[in-house]
């Protein structure tokens, strides 16, 4: 079970969702390939929901201040940074997604569908954690989670909190 | 201590920008030790440009407590004093959420601190159409109070296109220096000749 922090918020007319999990003993290219998939997968989403994405971007690190960065303002996914070692190792991950339209409990189920579609790579079932802000009515600091089994899909399913 | 104000709307470049403005700023600098720092604030809770910047050994401190022009206001202000009683550096160099209306930061710091700062606003040739379509009054803020606009991505656009740009830019902000760069490519040192202005 891997936990997945989600945090999501409005900022003005930009609603702003972030994820960070760490995926143990990972093959760093394939979690690399996953996210850019995912990232592609996103910016899809985004036009098919006739949303404008302000940036979608993502870290990989492994350690120290080694780590790859993937980004998109709505093209190609874009990549750069430290050169990834063949050895796995300790994945942690963290994306940010930034859009305008829509609301923002979309821009959350997509990246709550995104961590899974990554995580579920991997074989792992994701657990997730929000950090809820302007929605669900609860002040900041409220958290609760549900599981979702990640098995590369988007995230169609219905979540049942915990 | 000097301080400059980056601005521009998410993926415009302003990272790139940074990366050789900040290279530029420590060959140019007669300090020893710590002659830049950045203060980075990203609108996610998620830090991913201050991890680009440290891999290029930059000094970064992070803010994520929101937006510099709103809630973070404060945060902001305290990193500042923070940073000018215990590393001192030469600069303070503020890259804004791509979300940000620069000139209300400028106006928080230059009261608080009482030192004139400047800006340096990131405008995307290859999105500004349909960014300034869609929300033209953050786009507009974002470039109506700077010193100097960058207008990046000039090879993904016509050069009809960038002059048409360039001109809205004249009518938006008539006294600032105008640019054309690709920021993620090397740059000519003269971009940066309006921090001596």
């Amino acid at each position: 079970m891997i936990t997945v922090n989600i945090n999501a918020r409005d900022h003005e007319e930009a609603h702003v969702a972030s994820a960070k999990f760490t995926l143990p003993g990972a093959a760093l290219p394939a979690v690399e390939a996953a996210l850019v998939k995912q990232l592609a997968v996103t910016v899809r989403w985004a036009d098919e929901k006739d949303m404008l994405i302000g940036h979608a971007k993502a870290y990989l690190s492994w350690g120290g201040e080694d780590a790859r960065m993937l980004s998109t303002t709505g093209g190609p996914v874009e990549t750069k940074g430290s050169e990834l070692p063949d050895t796995p190792a300790d994945a942690e991950v963290g994306v940010t997604v930034i859009v305008f339209g829509g609301e923002l409990e979309d821009a959350e189920d997509r990246l709550e569908g995104l961590s899974a579609a990554v995580v579920g790579q991997f074989g792992e079932w994701c657990s997730y954690v929000h950090e809820c802000e302007h929605h669900h009515g609860h002040d900041h600091g409220h958290d609760h989670g549900h599981e979702h089994h990640g098995h590369g899909h988007d995230c169609g399913c219905s979540h049942e909190e915990g | 201590m000097k301080i400059l104000l980056l601005s521009g709307f998410l993926g415009s470049g302003k990272t790139s920008a940074l990366l050789q403005l900040a290279a530029y700023l420590v060959r140019g600098s007669q300090k020893e030790g710590t002659s830049v720092m950045i203060i980075e604030n990203e609108i996610g809770e998620v830090g991913v440009d201050d991890k680009v910047l440290k891999a290029r050994g930059l000094q970064v401190k992070e803010l994520f407590a929101g937006c510099a022009c709103c809630t973070g206001g404060a945060d902001l202000l305290a990193d500042i004093r923070t940073l000018r009683d215990t590393v001192a550096p030469e600069w303070i160099v503020i890259e804004a959420t791509g979300v940000a209306y620069p000139l209300q930061i400028k106006e928080n710091v230059e009261a608080c601190f009482r030192i004139p700062v400047k800006i340096l606003a990131v405008a995307d040739a290859k999105r500004w159409k349909r960014l300034h379509a869609y929300m033209a009054q953050l786009i507009e803020g974002q470039v109506d109070s700077a010193d100097c606009i960058l207008l990046n991505k000039v090879d993904l656009v016509e050069t009809a296109e960038a002059d048409a740009i360039e001109a809205e830019l004249r009518g938006y902000n008539p006294g600032a220096e105008i640019r054309r760069v690709v920021a993620n490519q090397p740059v000519d040192d003269s971009v940066w000749a309006f921090l001596d202005r």
